[in-house]
């Protein structure tokens, strides 16, 4: 299995684990003591992270039916060293019924390959998408900073 | 289970995708993504119809000066192309 591959197979793992509410499946892609800088949440590092991300995801499949679509723009693989980026679409439908919520985010993940040659996420960031747009239709950069400044 | 596979990955593969000459288990990546990546399956459309227009082999008789007027075109074009914004 080529490192491309390997990756591409470790994010499906991550795109099941959460499509089957498979908390342990989805812990597998991550390293011991990842860093988790996801959006809207606080930040963890070290052994607290994988924790952290079991509660948060023990807690998630409780109350919603999961379905991540991943789009992965780009993988970049240097030695024992990888990083992806692209986008992830997750449609969070609640168990007792109310319509799903769907959000589009953007994710960096960064990947070490072990000495399993199974390849797990290191660092994972992601932020809230927004529509695409040409460079003349975007809003001035200080109004964007105000709004990001005010969440 | 369908393994992911990327947009760079999608678009190195594109024109074998198009002439049937991938196999069944990258077939089936391809049209997974596909489904959820809108500026993949742009790419695909596009191809797709760039091939169509070969293989239909009609010939247009193209009005005089056309091509220098093509040309000046995209060369203005270029002089002031500004990056797109990227849609997934």
């Amino acid at each position: 299995m080529n490192d491309i591959y390997g990756i591409n197979t470790a994010k499906t793992e991550f795109r099941e684990g959460y499509n089957t509410a498979d908390v342990d499946r989805l812990l597998s892609v991550f390293a011991d003591g990842f860093a988790d800088l996801s959006v809207g949440v606080p930040s963890f590092f070290g052994d607290e992270a994988k924790s952290v991300l079991r509660s948060r995801t023990v807690s998630l499949f409780q109350k919603y039916r999961v379905t991540l679509v991943v789009t992965i723009m780009s993988i970049r693989v240097v030695h024992n060293t990888a990083y992806d980026f692209g986008g992830h679409t997750l449609t969070l439908a609640p168990h007792h019924g109310g319509d799903p919520i769907t959000s589009r985010r953007r994710y960096f993940e960064l990947w070490r390959k072990g000495n399993d040659a199974k390849w797990r996420i290191e660092l994972f960031i992601d932020n809230l998408d927004v529509p695409p747009a040409m460079p003349d239709d975007e809003i001035d950069s200080a109004t964007v900073y105000l709004q990001c400044s005010q969440q | 289970m369908v393994i992911e596979i990327s947009c760079e990955e999608v678009w190195r593969e594109i024109s074998n995708y198009l002439e049937n000459d991938v196999s069944p288990e990258l077939r089936a990546r391809m049209e997974a993504h596909f489904k959820g990546c809108g500026h993949c399956t742009a790419v695909l459309k596009g191809a797709g119809n760039v091939v169509q227009l070969i293989k239909a082999g009609t010939v247009f008789d193209l009005p005089g000066g056309f091509s220098n007027r093509l040309y000046k075109r995209l060369q203005d074009r270029l002089a002031t192309k500004k990056p797109k914004a990227r849609n997934y």
